[in-house]
């Protein structure tokens, strides 16, 4: 499991979801984010703009399975990376 | 939302046209109620109130995306008509948008309607034009 900061100022909208998705679906295993307490699947876009994830926010990103690690840093980059 | 009906590719923002986040349709607004293009369940209403999600019949998820980069109007000009968790038929007012506020802070208006989980579909067919009854048909795998 690893941590990000959301730095998009308008938050985890769709673009930036969709982004995290095409990312997520590639592993094979399951991916959540994870907010305060609530996981959401980080291979749904609907999910991810459920958490409603704002400007600040802390995260964790947890990949399970083989190579989850490398898919939790990568997911990092992508979402600490989105400035729109 | 009352409109025409036009193809996803011609929405003025890759993330949709090049079917980031799905597949689906896009409509050019002639007023500014938003209604459900589907039965289902409100899953999400972004806090901005500028897109919202509907689960419907066999898991499809269906997003509905109220102009473009209308993220930036942090919620002005539009006025929640349901709520999450509701469900819904298809035509249920969901959102009004004030069609007149995208105009004036430079947004188009034109709304994307996409599958966000593609992968449960097998054909999606859109019935392009002014309002039609039925704007697409989805063939399940």
């Amino acid at each position: 499991m690893v941590e990000a900061v959301v730095r998009s100022k308008n938050g985890l909208h769709a673009r930036p979801a969709g982004m995290v998705v095409e990312q997520a679906v590639r592993h094979g295993g399951e991916v959540v984010l994870i907010k305060e307490g609530i996981r959401c699947n980080a291979k749904s876009i609907l999910n991810i703009m459920g958490l409603g994830l704002a400007q600040g926010d802390r995260i964790a990103i947890a990949a399970e399975g083989e190579g989850g690690l490398r898919t939790e840093n990568l997911l990092k980059s992508i979402i600490e990376g989105i400035e729109e | 939302m009352e409109g025409e009906v036009v193809p996803i590719t011609e929405v003025p923002d890759q993330a949709f046209s090049e079917k980031m986040l799905g597949d689906g349709y896009a409509v050019k607004p002639v007023d500014g109620t938003v209604k459900a293009p589907v039965a289902g369940r409100i899953v999400q209403i972004f806090p901005t109130n500028h897109a919202f999600g509907i689960l419907a019949e066999k898991g499809l998820e269906i997003l509905v995306h109220i102009g473009i980069d209308t993220v930036e109007l942090k919620g002005e000009g539009f006025r929640r008509l349901a709520e999450p968790g509701q469900e819904v038929q298809a035509g249920t007012p969901v959102m009004e948008v004030d069609l007149e506020v995208l105009r004036l802070r430079g947004k188009e208006s034109i709304t994307p309607v996409v599958v966000t989980n593609m992968h449960l579909v097998k054909g999606l067919k859109v019935h392009g034009g002014p309002t039609p009854e039925v704007a697409a048909e989805i063939e399940l795998k």
